[in-house]
């Protein structure tokens, strides 16, 4: 059986049953999206691995009370999202440069804590460039609410449709309307600099 | 005040820059709009930049095993047949009735039938086999070929003058009876306790 062919759906079916098999494939098919949610709301890489396994255990140990009128993603994205709202404001953690947790005192601390902006696939000059914008890119990110921040993320970097995102965030589509137009508004602010320069 | 509306409402909508900025196709009024209006122009320029910005963002991925870490920790309801298989664990004495009354239903057919002298097990087997050839039809035409051979279809057939339906049900309740015996003690042979298998069972490792 290929289960790389078979819907979300299908394989949430599947797992229900108990088959393995179907609920590794959902984990390679949504880890990477989870993972970068997570990963850029959190700003620390092995929180955002705890918090991003946590996300589907518990997806699968509640795959009974899904809904299968609404999308399994709009479901693991919202079990994600709110997984990572509570864990940030239980510990109110602020947010943080790129370059590493508020509390790495130590080099490898902080090393272990940054984000990784390596990008295989260019040369070295556009790698440099592409590094340079990402990360100015990842620091304006990580200066807006989190709520602005999910939208945004969920949007451009998953292409989420603003109802999906509505769905996941529990909030009416207009809210999430105007929690994006306000981050690209905040985002077109902070990287306003650089939108110059690359308009040159 | 008049103004301020005519700015609102002659401009695109919110959805359309959106779409046209991230790279959908502008239609022919949008078109005409974006001709003559700078404002509309820029911020779709805006939302196509920062979504090119966007997708210059690295692919985060978790570290390697990320899925046999979760799938460590998760806990998928076991299959069906394992449910039922477990259920049958936890009681020998049912697991042995099911056991015991299947197979004498399977005798006690294929008894019956073959005292017939029209049905031999051949006319049996091409029957079977024409409504489907798995392995559980092979077994079920040996089963009937063992009965046969042995000599129990004769016997039978030979009181078969003095067969009725209560006879029959006697001599299924009878075979049962023995096969649960059996299966009892073949599992106390065996000690196989409930708890035992359960206690073994790893899941996922």
């Amino acid at each position: 059986m290929d289960y790389s062919e078979k819907t979300d759906k299908e394989l949430v079916r599947l797992s229900r049953r108990g088959d393995e098999r179907a609920a590794r494939e959902l984990v390679h098919r949504f880890e990477r999206p989870v993972f970068s949610i997570v990963y850029r709301m959190v700003r620390d890489r092995e929180l955002a691995e705890d918090l991003s396994q946590e996300v589907f255990v518990r997806t699968f140990n509640n795959l009974d009370r899904y809904d299968r009128s609404y999308r399994f993603s709009s479901w693991l994205f919202k079990i994600a999202y709110n997984l990572t709202v509570d864990h940030l404001r239980k510990r109110e953690l602020p947010t943080i440069s790129v370059h590493g947790a508020p509390d790495a005192l130590t080099p490898e601390r902080q090393e272990a804590t940054s984000l990784n902006l390596e990008s295989d696939e260019e040369a070295p000059d556009d790698r440099l460039v592409a590094k340079e914008l990402a990360g100015e890119l990842e620091e304006a990110i990580a200066g807006l609410r989190e709520d602005y921040r999910t939208a945004i993320l969920l949007r451009h970097v998953e292409g989420r449709p603003y109802e999906e995102i509505s769905e996941i965030m529990g909030i009416p589509l207009g809210t999430v309307k105007t929690y994006i137009f306000r981050a690209r508004r905040e985002l077109r602010d902070a990287l306003s600099g650089s939108y110059e320069d690359s308009d040159d | 005040m008049n103004d301020t509306k005519i700015e609102t409402t002659t401009h695109l909508a919110e959805e359309a820059r959106e779409r046209i900025g991230m790279g959908g196709e502008p239609r022919p009024a949008e078109s005409r709009h974006l001709a003559s209006c700078d404002r509309c122009r820029r911020e779709i320029a805006e939302i196509g930049s920062l979504q090119e910005r966007f997708a210059s963002l690295v692919v985060l991925v978790p570290a390697a095993g990320f899925a046999n870490r979760v799938m460590a920790r998760v806990q998928l309801p076991a299959p069906r047949w394992s449910r039922v298989l477990d259920g049958l664990r936890m009681h020998p004495p049912r697991a042995a009735a099911i056991a015991a009354t299947a197979m004498a239903a399977v005798i006690g057919t294929f008894v019956w039938l073959t005292t017939y002298p029209q049905v031999t097990p051949g006319v049996m087997a091409r029957l079977v086999y024409e409504r489907g050839s798995g392995l559980v039809w092979q077994g079920v035409v040996s089963v009937g070929r063992v009965v046969y051979d042995s000599g129990l279809a004769t016997l039978v057939g030979a009181f078969r003058a003095d067969l009725n339906a209560w006879s029959a049900v006697g001599a299924l309740a009878t075979l049962t009876l023995v096969g649960m015996v059996s299966m009892w003690m073949l599992l106390k042979l065996m000690e196989v306790s409930p708890s035992a298998i359960r206690t073994g069972v790893k899941r996922f490792g």
